[in-house]
């Protein structure tokens, strides 16, 4: 589980920092680690999905200026929400993926946009929060195609579970 | 008040894990210094550099194939017909016309450069190897580092226009902040009217110059170069044209909107100017 894990991670930090900016909409790019965030928190327990999205963050933080740890640390209140919550939905419809990504993706942008503010930077409101929004569609749109992929590895990273409803009655 | 005990502890005890990365991931958030931040974002990074390099210059070359491709769409129908070798060799004729592209490209950057007269900088060329991968972060990895002589806050230019600072080093890459990041900070002046501000990124792909005085007379279309204040940045390096001045009713300084001459979402190499002399490249 370990390696295919890493070499997912591997293969998403080549095509996060290589490939995405050239797929591109007005300077907009999709964020390929929080889906595999998302797709591994729907998948697990809230303690296997906090560890796998805090080792996720942090190889996100390792590739950008930001704070190294605040990706790691937005992951990990991801993996516990979606965790607590995912009960409630049916993980295998497009939409419900579409829609929790796009969730997700706005709670994170919104969660970056705090600390930027936290650390004083130079934030144009109306500007950021565009580009959360814009981002976080980018994002769902694309999430339905990357959980069909993520999906084929889901015996090698030790998910297991069904794909249905997991509320245990 | 037993039992409220007991629950607390079971909580505690369930979602440690949690709340230990929580706490971790806070901790390097805010807590660790940014120069080991940076030296661990380096050294992880580092394997992953030569996949990198090798996929950005696929990629380059993809883009460039398919960009002469379509330019020549109309002329070239005919000749798409024709046989696999023909192609092929066209495929290669176009690779090369990319190369040649570059290359002069490179030229023409270093060339524009040294026609400034100042001999006293002292360029590195660097190739992008890598994006930031965080939407609102704007900074790029570059494949020169300290055995280069590319030290921390030396102004990095594409042609003759500024696109950034180097931000942190490692021994063979260095991470580049450019000028749209919200982080950064450049003393500029108004070339025309030499009034002074500081220039600020957001995200996007146009920059703010804040405090200037409402007095000022900076008009759209005016330019807009390093001042070479604080010395962190070379002097009189081209950043970009003023595209919206306003006065602000009630506001001290002048909303200044600045557009950078580069487009930092096509260059492919970058200059650095090293502020420390290298005997070596004398």
């Amino acid at each position: 589980m370990t390696v295919t894990l890493l070499c997912i991670l591997f293969v998403i930090s080549l095509c996060q920092t290589t490939l995405i900016p050239h797929l591109a909409v007005y300077g907009i790019t999709p964020d390929i680690y929080l889906v595999f965030a998302v797709f591994f928190s729907l998948n697990t327990d809230i303690k296997q999905a906090s560890f796998v999205n805090w080792i996720n963050g942090l190889v996100k933080d390792v590739f950008s200026l930001a704070h190294f740890g605040l990706s790691a640390f937005l992951f990990v209140l991801i993996g516990y929400v979606i965790g607590r919550s995912k009960e409630f939905v049916f993980k295998d419809h497009p939409l419900t993926q579409v829609l929790i990504t796009f969730v997700v993706a706005l709670f994170y942008g919104l969660g970056c946009l705090v600390f930027m503010l936290i650390s004083s930077e130079n934030v144009k409101l109306a500007v950021i929060i565009q580009k959360v929004l814009c981002s976080a569609i980018y994002s769902a749109i694309i999430a339905p195609l990357l959980f069909a992929v993520f999906k084929k590895f889901k015996t090698k990273l030790g998910l297991n579970h069904s794909m249905t409803f997991d509320r245990k009655v | 008040m037993k039992s409220s005990k007991l629950n607390t502890n079971l909580f505690a005890r369930k979602y440690m894990l949690v709340i230990i990365f929580l706490s971790s991931a806070l901790f390097l958030a805010f807590l660790l210094p940014t120069n080991v931040s940076s030296q661990i974002k380096h050294g992880v990074g580092l394997p992953i550099m030569p996949f990198q390099k090798v996929t950005v210059m696929a990629i380059n070359n993809i883009s460039g194939f398919f960009g002469q491709l379509f330019s020549f769409e109309n002329s070239e129908r005919e000749d798409e017909l024709r046989k696999h070798d023909v192609s092929r060799l066209e495929n290669l004729v176009i690779k090369q016309a990319d190369i040649i592209y570059k290359l002069k490209n490179e030229i023409k950057s270093l060339s524009e450069f040294y026609d400034r007269g100042d001999v006293s900088l002292k360029p590195v060329m660097a190739n992008i190897i890598g994006y930031d991968t965080v939407e609102f972060r704007k900074s790029i990895l570059i494949d020169v580092g300290n055995k280069h002589g590319i030290s921390v806050n030396d102004t990095v230019v594409n042609g003759n226009a500024l696109v950034g600072r180097v931000l942190s080093v490692a021994r063979f890459t260095s991470r580049v902040q450019l000028i749209t990041d919200p982080g950064i900070r450049v003393p500029v002046r108004v070339l025309e009217t030499r009034d002074q501000g500081m220039l600020t990124g957001n995200s996007s792909f146009v920059c703010q110059m804040e405090y200037v005085p409402e007095t000022a007379s900076v008009k759209v279309g005016n330019r807009v170069v390093t001042s070479g204040a604080g010395e962190t940045y070379a002097r009189s390096v081209y950043v970009g044209t003023v595209t919206e001045s306003e006065k602000v009713e009630g506001q001290l300084f002048l909303s200044i909107s600045v557009s950078p001459i580069v487009n930092l979402s096509k260059i492919e190499s970058v200059l650095v100017i090293r502020q420390k002399p290298d005997d070596s490249l004398q």
